[in-house]
């Protein structure tokens, strides 16, 4: 039996490196891939609980992530896709029209 | 066993009036005979009423029932009554009698003298609604109602001195008449209700007289705030009486037509003051403090006014400083403890002085000018004696009877009221005493200059030029109708006989006190009159263009009376310098302490710090994803540390 | 049938969202009808109000979010019947003048009568919740209708007016919650707030002297207490004539409302602790503005300050406390009300012909538009308090139950009186009187019914209860004397 500790310490390094990504990248489909790995660390967690557990709460949340990473990662995309048909580039740098 | 007193007879003398001035502007703006007409009718109706009620109120007066008063609750609020109702004494049915008498008269007389006005009808809406004002003030049986109908009368007089409202001077004449005698009613209004709030307190809050004079005592308020009340009241009727230092709108108020001047500004309304005065004389014998200052202000008033009239040569003006001067004589009579003296020189007043200003506005229809010069030159060229009798007999013959009633010569009615005061005047303090003596003087010389000028204008005199040029353009002089000459007729009855009326009996035997009418002072106040008048005639009548250019002695003192003792000049300084400065300041503080400063210095703070904290805003998504992920971690952190402590 | 009165106005303006913009006449008959049908529907009311009833008439409740003791609950009482019949007369006066919007009118309308609406659902409805919403959507329409319609400097105008009052609001809303919270009943329904703490007692008297000054302060901006009164005269002077109407007629009387309803029902010790405090800035306010108002240069602005000035009577009526000073200031909330809308009826029916309104532009007018200028006359009359009319009639009752208490600040608020009449016979001298001004020849008349009886209808509710008094003042009694302590 692994012991719990061992899930918590790979998500967290998982999370850990999204979150890196995350802030660091500027290619905006890598921002995204890293937000899902940054949800996967999440799910990780979450099945790990379940088994800590013995139900089947945190399996059904994780589902749950799945679907709402799949529509974001669809809708994230399809952003993207205008981003660069708008500026022919996919630099966060240059996105700069959100600055009030 | 007597029956009570028909009080529907006063209701209705009230309310006519009223609805008549409601109907003619609602219906009858567009047709003036008709307004006018029916107007009139009701001022007739109303006097015919109160006439009828004449022999009831003797019966009672006789059995000694009066007061009575019928009321009707108008506010009731906890335990606060305010009633509309109506006092019946003797006061209330002398004033109703000069009011409805005089007023029927007078509006007969406007039928003709405002029949070319276009203003026809409303003209006779605003003097009905003065009409329904004044009765209002006079059968009034408590404090609100009386300050109801006293600001009512104001308006009244407002809208008709600024009766022909396109004149710039008529109507800042109504303007300053308003707002002067408002300053007096601030004064009453706080009298009132220091008065009632003691009266509350004492736990017998009323506002009604006959309550209010039975619970005086048990309240004991204290003398130096009956002092106030009384003063404060007093105030009122300084501004509507125009005493000294309130009286500078009266003067001005001869912008509105004659017949008003006649009937407001001297036979009824600034009587009002005095009638007050009669009225809450309760309040004042608890004050004699109160009383000195009355009867001092009266004094000054009759004094001041008097020289003033000297050296005015607009008749109208004349007459207007006379009225003050002789309310100066009531209102110090009151002063002096005697309304029975006041009230009856107020009668006999109210017969001869509106007979002045009738018949003033006699000549002034006939002849168009309102300068004495001028209209004792205007039948100048026409070398007969005394041409303006010829032209216009009745008037001239009762202007001159009015005259000597208003010197006080016997056996007029001036003579009786005038000597009754100048009595009561001499059982007061002596310095009162002379300047009244003084005063008959004056006020005969006044008159005296006044006929001289007008009547017996010598030939010799030269005019200016320009005032040759309006001479040869007045046209020719002729009395003008029975409706004008009819009212001076029986006016001119009623100033010879008035002093043989019942009219001290019947006033209430309050102040009633018997006075020695020693004959010595007749006849040191008829050779005071006397002396005044010829010595006018003779100045007059052979120094025509005035004795100013010739007495260097003299310039001097005629400049101040000219001015008017600055009175007009001061209040205008006061206007200019303080209040229209303090409304500067006020806006300007407005403008930039408030506005500039505090509000939008609130707004500029904003913007400012909207500004500064804008800079965070970059527009990069991953910074806001790290300052999340920071403020995220520092909330974690936060939390786990305190959940160790 | 009460919530009917606020739901009435509302379902006109979504009609006439309804209604293609080129229909006018069927717009305007919408706005008329729907208000004039609100105006018959508060008669009835107060034709079958029960009179010495104290308690709230015609209640009527709908439970909405019983969880958090909301709902949706109206009823009148005298206070809020006085109000109501206020807002009828000038809300059927307002869409008068409403309907002569020129430009853009079906939008004009509809806000309007969302405006309408929702004050009446102010004065109607009886749950702290619901009150709070009407208040502030009251809020909303005003401020297109300022910016889009207005005149003078609008846009700095109606920011002013918007923030000043939400800041006001939320001020107001922070001291609503505290109370709510530290109420501990889990209800906004006022009738039972009332009752609980009637047999409670009241509340603890620390926590109502801190409480009060949040709802005197944050209802005071609306109510233009000095100094945060600034808003109303460049408000009043940008917005279009109805806004104005209905602004300085009825909305400033929420203000005391809520202090009344509020403060002085629910915090009666807080409110007698800082009454003082409030009688002084009234008396302040009254002289200030009266005396501001004399050096205004512009007929909106003299009536923005005048209004602030007569504001300062009903808060010193209120800061009295005793029956007979707060039914005064009721009878004045209505009172100073439908005269100040008549004064802003009568300057914008001279501005939309002339598009001056300098207090010197005119001259001569009694000659030239005869029945505008004796309604304005009669308007500026009534204003400075002349018998007849029921201003006196509320100014006297103030004084008079002011001045146990206050006699130092009834004695300068009788000379507000004064300084009253100085401004006002000035303006209409300048006004009214005096020659033609050759500027004006083409000027027109109010000749048409419908022109005329905005002004009928508001200074004749003036001397209707000017003669008769009693006849509102029966109503306002009860209930003042049972909200007293």
């Amino acid at each position: 039996m692994i012991p719990i500790s061992h899930y918590l310490i790979v998500s967290g390094i998982l999370f850990s490196i999204g979150l890196w990504g995350l802030l660091l990248r500027r290619n905006i489909l890598l921002i995204l891939l890293s937000i899902e790995i940054m949800l996967n660390a999440a799910n990780l967690n979450l099945i790990a609980g379940s088994s800590l557990h013995g139900n089947i709460h945190g399996q059904i949340t994780a589902f749950f992530v799945m679907v709402i990473a799949a529509a974001e990662v669809s809708i994230g995309l399809a952003i993207a896709v205008l981003l660069f048909r708008k500026q022919e580039s996919v630099d966060t740098n240059e996105i700069k029209w959100l600055k009030g | 066993m007597v029956e009570g007193i028909n009080f529907s007879f006063f209701w209705l003398t009230l309310w006519i009036p009223f609805l008549i001035a409601v109907f003619i502007l609602f219906f009858l703006i567009k047709f003036p005979r008709l307004a006018s007409a029916l107007a009139t009718l009701g001022m007739f109706i109303s006097f015919g009423l109160t006439l009828l009620a004449l022999p009831q109120f003797y019966r009672l007066h006789h059995h000694h029932l009066l007061p009575l008063e019928s009321s009707l609750t108008w506010i009731s609020l906890g335990s606060i009554q305010i009633e509309f109702g109506i006092l019946i004494n003797g006061l209330t049915i002398l004033m109703l009698l000069i009011v409805t008498g005089v007023g029927s008269l007078i509006f007969l007389y406007s039928m003709t003298y405002m029949e070319k006005d276009e203003g026809y009808a409303r003209y006779f809406a605003s003097l009905s609604l003065f009409a329904f004002s004044m009765i209002g003030i006079v059968v009034s049986n408590n404090f609100i109602q009386v300050f109801i109908f006293w600001e009512l009368v104001g308006l009244s007089s407002y809208l008709l001195i600024g009766f022909w409202y396109q004149k710039p001077e008529a109507s800042t004449a109504g303007k300053k008449a308003f707002l002067t005698t408002r300053v007096g009613d601030v004064g009453m209004m706080l009298g009132i209700l220091t008065l009632f709030g003691f009266l509350l307190q004492s736990g017998l809050g009323t506002f009604n007289f006959l309550q209010t004079e039975q619970n005086l005592n048990d309240a004991a308020i204290p003398a130096g705030w009956m002092t106030l009340i009384a003063l404060g009241i007093f105030l009122g009727v300084v501004g509507k009486s125009a005493q000294v230092p309130l009286h500078v709108w009266l003067p001005d108020a001869m912008e509105g037509p004659t017949p008003v001047s006649a009937l407001i500004h001297a036979a009824t309304m600034v009587a009002a003051g005095v009638f007050l005065l009669a009225r809450v004389g309760f309040l004042f014998m608890h004050s004699p403090q109160a009383l000195t200052i009355v009867a001092w202000t009266g004094a000054v008033t009759a004094f001041l006014a008097a020289t003033v009239a000297l050296t005015q040569n607009d008749i109208k003006k004349i007459l207007a400083y006379s009225t003050l001067s002789q309310l100066g004589y009531m209102v110090m009579a009151l002063g002096l403890r005697s309304s029975e003296a006041g009230m009856f020189h107020l009668t006999t007043h109210a017969f001869f002085k509106a007979l002045l200003f009738l018949g003033a506005g006699s000549l002034i229809h006939a002849i168009h000018t309102q300068d004495i010069w001028v209209m004792g030159a205007a039948s100048r060229g026409e070398r007969t004696l005394l041409p303006l009798f010829r032209k216009m007999p009745i008037t001239s013959l009762t202007f001159i009877i009015a005259t000597l009633a208003l010197m006080g010569i016997p056996p007029l009615s001036g003579y009786h009221s005038k000597e009754e005061i100048l009595t009561v005047a001499h059982h007061g303090p002596t310095p009162i005493f002379w300047f009244a003596m003084v005063t008959v003087f004056l006020t005969a010389f006044y008159m005296g200059r006044l006929v001289t000028v007008v009547f017996f204008g010598s030939d010799k005199g030269r005019l200016p030029p320009a005032l040759e040029h309006a001479v040869s353009h007045s046209p020719s002089i002729h009395e003008s109708g029975w409706r004008m000459t009819f009212p001076l007729v029986i006016l001119a009855i009623f100033s010879v006989i008035g002093g043989y009326l019942p009219i001290r009996e019947m006033l209430p035997d309050r102040s009633h006190f018997e006075m020695a009418h020693g004959h010595a002072l007749e006849l040191i106040s008829l050779a005071f009159a006397l002396s005044g008048f010829f010595i006018a005639f003779f100045l007059y009548r052979f120094f025509p263009s005035g004795i100013s250019p010739r007495f260097a002695a003299v310039r001097a003192p005629l400049f101040v009376l000219e001015k008017k003792y600055f009175f007009d000049a001061i209040y205008d300084f006061f206007i200019k310098n303080v209040q229209d400065n303090v409304a500067r300041l006020s806006d300007a503080v407005e403008r930039w302490v408030i506005v500039r400063g505090a509000v939008n210095g609130t707004a500029f703070f904003t913007r400012f710090l909207g500004d500064r904290l804008r800079k965070l805003q970059t527009g990069m998504v991953q910074f806001y994803a790290l300052l999340f992920a920071g403020g995220f971690t520092l909330i974690l952190f936060i939390w786990i540390l305190g959940g160790r402590a | 049938m009460i919530f009917s009165l606020p739901w009435i106005p509302l379902l006109g303006a979504i009609t006439i969202l309804c209604i293609p913009k080129n229909r006018i006449a069927l717009l305007k008959s919408v706005v008329l009808a729907s208000c004039g049908l609100s105006f018959l529907i508060t008669l009835s009311y107060l034709f079958r109000f029960e009179i010495g009833n104290s308690g709230f008439q015609f209640v009527e409740r709908l439970v909405w979010l019983p969880a958090l003791g909301i709902q949706y609950q109206a009823g009148l009482d005298g206070i809020n019947m006085t109000l109501c019949l206020l807002h009828a007369f000038v809300s059927l006066a307002g869409a008068f003048v409403a309907c002569n919007t020129a430009v853009r009118t079906k939008e004009y309308l509809f806000f309007y009568l969302v405006l309408v609406g929702s004050i009446y659902g102010v004065f109607t409805i009886l749950d702290l919740f619901f009150l709070y919403l009407y208040y502030e959507m009251t809020l909303i329409p005003l401020y297109p209708m300022i910016i889009i319609w207005g005149s003078k400097n609008k846009e700095y105008g109606a920011m002013k007016l918007t923030l000043f009052i939400t800041a006001g609001a939320v001020v107001a809303l922070f001291g609503i919650l505290l109370f709510y919270h530290n109420l501990g009943l889990e209800t906004f329904d006022l009738i039972q707030i009332r009752e609980v703490l009637r047999q409670a007692g009241g509340l603890n008297h620390a926590f109502q002297k801190f409480l009060t000054p949040f709802l005197l302060l944050g209802f005071g901006v609306i109510a233009s207490l000095w100094p945060l009164h600034s808003w109303s005269p460049i408000g009043y002077a940008a917005a279009p004539t109805s806004v104005s109407m209905l602004h300085a007629g009825v909305l400033k009387k929420m203000g005391p409302y809520f202090v009344i309803r509020l403060a002085v029902t629910f915090l009666p010790v807080g409110t007698l602790y800082w009454a003082p405090w409030l009688a002084g800035l009234a008396a302040i306010g009254i002289l200030y503005a009266g005396m501001a108002a004399i050096w205004q240069k512009d007929l909106k602005f003299m009536v923005g300050f005048s209004s602030v000035s007569h504001m300062g009577y009903v808060l010193l009526g209120i800061a009295a406390m005793n029956p007979i000073a707060l039914s005064g200031a009721v009878f004045l909330m209505f009172s100073h009300g439908i005269m100040a809308a008549c004064t802003f009826a009568l300057i914008g029916f001279l501005y939309e012909q002339t598009h001056v309104r300098g207090v010197d532009d005119f001259g001569g007018l009694g000659k030239k538009v005869p029945f505008v200028a004796t309604c304005f006359v009669m308007a500026a009359l009534a204003s400075l308090g002349l018998p007849g009319f029921s201003n006196f009639v509320s100014e006297l009752l103030v004084f008079i139950g002011s001045w146990p208490r206050f006699p130092g600040v009834v004695v300068l608020a009788v000379f507000g009186i004064l300084v009253t009449a100085i401004y006002l016979l000035r303006a209409v001298q300048q006004v009214c009187y005096g020659p033609v001004n050759p500027r004006w020849t083409e000027l027109q008349d109010a000749a048409q019914f419908s022109q005329k009886l905005p002004f009928v209808l508001l200074l004749g509710a003036l001397l209707v209860f000017g003669f008769w008094p009693h006849g509102l003042l029966r109503v306002i009694q009860p209930t003042v004397g049972a909200i007293l302590p």
